[in-house]
């Protein structure tokens, strides 16, 4: 505040504060969307690095053994509800990545696995790779689910949590995968964020 | 904050991208930086931070190519800058008229004496005016820098902070109170 009487007028405006105060949210949300455009490593990244066993490098692994003993189960019939929507990530979508039939390649197991963990590596370099988890048989089934195994839902052997800024990111970043070069099939869902309405 | 503060932190953010550093850039110059988008955006807040946002995403980008010939809180505040007048554009067209109309702040007659809020008539200046009154009067720009910023004359920018000083005089001397824009 100033008095009007008081001095000249560009005094009075040099006498105006040069900062305000910060919403403690602006920061969660300017670091979200630095991360969702891959210009922040994630979280305890640099952490990992110095680990012996880092969750970037696990995550690596897990990756290495998960997508192995997936396509070498070759039609994983499993269903497993995930959780959906994380409060933390605004614009999460899940990819999953279903095979109706076997996967259409002669290429080696061993060969296959490296080229889906250098896709998975590649969204993790950009900060797009939230997790991904290969989906196992044996599933439990409550209230009215498909019983096929060639049901969509059954089909679903994997899935992948990245973020992206919208659908059409969301779309390339799964078209980007090399599941639907060999013939198997990625359905992606946004994840419900903060702002969604309740179903 | 000082510049080889600014130079670690750029230093150490460049080197692994971590949060961390980030941040500590983030906390040491936002409440500048958000002052300044809340200036420029005639106190719409919402439109600030979304401006502030922006502007960091665009100033980590380019972090890399930060040259130090300026201070990194000029530099920072160029990006918030364009993006308060990227924001301005978007807004639905008002005619001039009504713009000006609507500038008016709500004229309440104060007593002799009154104290009034001047940031908030800052805001409520025409959004030309605003703009030149802010960066020179503040932000200690010239007219030259703000007509290359802006994209105006200098003589334009003179004549906006001639108007704009005008205006707030006036209103200043009938002990007008801003009203609530938006």
């Amino acid at each position: 505040m100033s008095d009007s009487r008081g001095p000249d007028l560009p005094q009075q405006l040099g006498d105006l504060p040069t900062e305000t105060e910060v919403p403690p949210d602006l920061e969660e949300r300017t670091v979200r969307r630095l991360r969702a455009r891959g210009l922040l490593a994630e979280p305890g990244r640099a952490r990992q690095h110095r680990a012996t066993t880092t969750p970037w490098w696990a995550l690596a692994a897990c990756l290495a053994g998960a997508l192995g003993g997936w396509l070498a189960r070759g039609y994983g019939t499993s269903i497993a509800p995930h959780p959906g929507g994380d409060p933390a990530g605004g614009q999460r979508f899940v990819l999953l990545l279903s095979e109706i039939t076997p996967l259409e390649t002669a290429k080696s197991r061993s060969e296959l696995v490296a080229e889906y963990r250098g896709w998975a590596q590649h969204l993790a370099r950009q900060g797009r790779l939230v997790a991904a988890e290969r989906l196992i048989a044996g599933a439990r089934r409550l209230g009215r689910v498909g019983e096929g195994p060639e049901t969509g839902v059954e089909a679903v052997t994997g899935l992948f949590l990245v973020v992206a800024d919208d659908w059409g990111e969301a779309l390339a970043v799964a078209s980007s995968c090399p599941h639907l070069a060999y013939g198997g099939g990625i359905t992606v869902r946004r994840a419900a964020g903060p702002d969604d309405a309740e179903d | 904050m000082s510049t080889a503060s600014d130079r670690e932190l750029v230093a150490s953010f460049l080197a692994a991208r971590c949060e961390g550093s980030f941040r500590a850039l983030y906390r040491a110059h936002t409440p500048y930086l958000l002052c300044l988008a809340i200036r420029l955006s005639g106190g719409r807040r919402d439109e600030a931070e979304e401006a502030v946002q922006e502007a960091w995403i665009r100033a980590v980008e380019r972090l890399g190519g930060f040259e130090e010939r300026s201070r990194l809180r000029t530099w920072l505040a160029g990006f918030v800058i364009n993006c308060c007048r990227e924001q301005r554009r978007r807004r639905p067209t008002v005619p001039a008229a009504a713009e000006a109309a609507a500038a008016v702040p709500a004229a309440v007659s104060a007593s002799p004496g009154a104290r009034v809020d001047l940031e908030r008539l800052v805001t409520a200046l025409p959004d030309g005016q605003r703009e030149v009154l802010v960066l020179h009067d503040l932000e200690g720009y010239t007219h030259s820098e703000i007509g290359a910023r802006l994209g105006i004359a200098p003589g334009t920018s003179k004549s906006r902070l001639f108007e704009a000083r005008g205006r707030l005089r006036r209103w200043l001397d009938c002990g007008v109170i801003a009203g609530e824009r938006r």
